[in-house]
């Protein structure tokens, strides 16, 4: 069979032939058996054909419409929720691990001053960590914050309290200043990377609100 | 949702979509599952025996879809015959009824569904009927490679000239030239008619 009538019987049964080549091709297919048998084939061939890709359209639009959907609303769910999450722990109360005062229990005598610092230390250490009554513990370690006879040390220290003890009465802005003086000390801190995260946030939040 | 239609498409968006094919095709497909799944799950349902089969009513649901898009790519479907909610019930309750009659046992069929049977509607039930015959051609067509089906599918299907195809399989570098997308056209017409004459005689 020559190319042309093969385009001519794919026209045919693609039905692209125009009206009066259609009409004539008809009446060739009228009287030529060989030629009806082959425009039979090829019908039955683009049925096949049309079926299989409706079959894999049907199977895509199936798989589709089951599929978990994870769309901008499932991203943007997801990423509200881990926020809310993170925003909840950074708002939590900060723990930290403050030096024992360990001047005393170990054979030395300790003077009458360093025995009521000592005592002091350790009320406002109390103080600050419960959370109890913030303003007590601030006038205090405002007091060894201050005092020169107290170690560099045990001062970083105080700072350190004094930071959470300002953040636990609302004043983010006292409680920053102190932070930015004593986060370069090389003293060591009493706090974890991620305490210090919580006490950045909360000046952060303090000083908006 | 990723539908150009609306919300609530009409029957007639959708017989309109399948007809586009494409991507209009694939929204039409999955806004007409989401119309009528509930109703033709709760229609199947009604008509079941309680006995677990293999087959699901979701099954049922997408070989019905099949049979109706057909229908309507080969023109043997238009909205004058029926509301799309009645064709697909219709299909459906047939696709049931050959399923569970073909697994229940022969005392089964007489007490329970041939009373039934006897109402399914003669042009669905031999359109099923044809259906079940294509199974084998479809399998062949199958067999075929992808890139001859896409041929196939372009020349007789979306009706393109062979100038078209050529142009469009050129320039997304499936072929290298003409030349080669005629004689692939050829060896691919040849295979599937050798496939198909050959289980047809």
């Amino acid at each position: 069979m020559d190319d042309i009538l093969q385009n001519q019987i794919e026209d045919y049964v693609a039905g692209l032939m125009p009206e009066n080549t259609k009409l004539e091709f008809e009446r060739q297919l009228k009287n030529d058996l060989y030629l009806q048998q082959q425009v039979e084939d090829l019908k039955r061939v683009r049925e096949a054909v049309l079926r299989a890709k409706v079959r894999a359209n049907v199977a895509n639009a199936r798989i589709y419409i089951h599929k978990p959907k994870r769309g901008l609303t499932y991203v943007l769910g997801s990423f509200s929720a881990a926020a809310a999450i993170v925003l909840f722990l950074l708002s939590t109360s900060i723990t930290f691990s403050p030096k024992k005062f360990n001047y005393r229990g170990d054979g030395i005598a300790l003077s009458s001053e360093t025995q009521i610092r000592a005592n002091d230390y350790e009320k406002a250490t109390r103080l600050v960590e419960e959370g109890e009554n913030p303003t007590e513990a601030i006038k205090i370690l405002e007091r060894l914050k201050a005092d020169e006879n107290v170690s560099k040390n045990y001062q970083n220290e105080a700072k350190w309290m004094l930071v959470v003890a300002y953040l636990e009465t609302g004043e983010a802005k006292k409680a920053e200043k102190i932070f930015d003086e004593v986060k370069w000390e090389d003293t060591g801190r009493p706090f974890s990377t991620w305490e210090i995260t919580k006490i950045h946030w909360q000046i952060f939040w303090g000083k908006i609100f | 949702m990723i539908l150009g239609l609306s919300k609530h498409p009409s029957d007639e968006s959708i017989v309109e979509g399948i007809l586009a094919g494409g991507r209009k095709e694939h929204e039409a497909l999955v806004a007409l599952y989401k119309k009528f799944h509930v109703s033709l799950e709760r229609f199947i349902i009604h008509r079941s025996t309680g006995r677990d089969y293999a087959k699901q009513p979701e099954d049922i649901i997408w070989e019905s879809i099949e049979a109706f898009v057909v229908n309507v790519k080969k023109g043997t479907f238009t909205l004058k015959d029926a509301t799309l909610e009645t064709y697909l019930k219709s299909i459906c309750k047939n696709l049931w009824f050959r399923y569970i009659s073909q697994e229940a046992s022969r005392e089964e069929r007489q007490n329970r569904y041939m009373a039934e049977w006897d109402k399914l509607e003669d042009d669905v039930s031999d359109m099923l009927i044809e259906k079940e015959n294509w199974e084998h051609y479809i399998s062949l067509v199958n067999k075929l490679g992808k890139n001859c089906r896409q041929i196939l599918d372009m020349r007789l299907i979306e009706g393109l000239s062979m100038q078209e195809i050529s142009q469009k399989l050129i320039a997304n570098g499936t072929f290298e030239n003409d030349q080669t997308v005629r004689n692939a056209k050829s060896k691919c017409l040849k295979k599937i008619m050798d496939l198909i004459t050959s289980n047809h005689q």
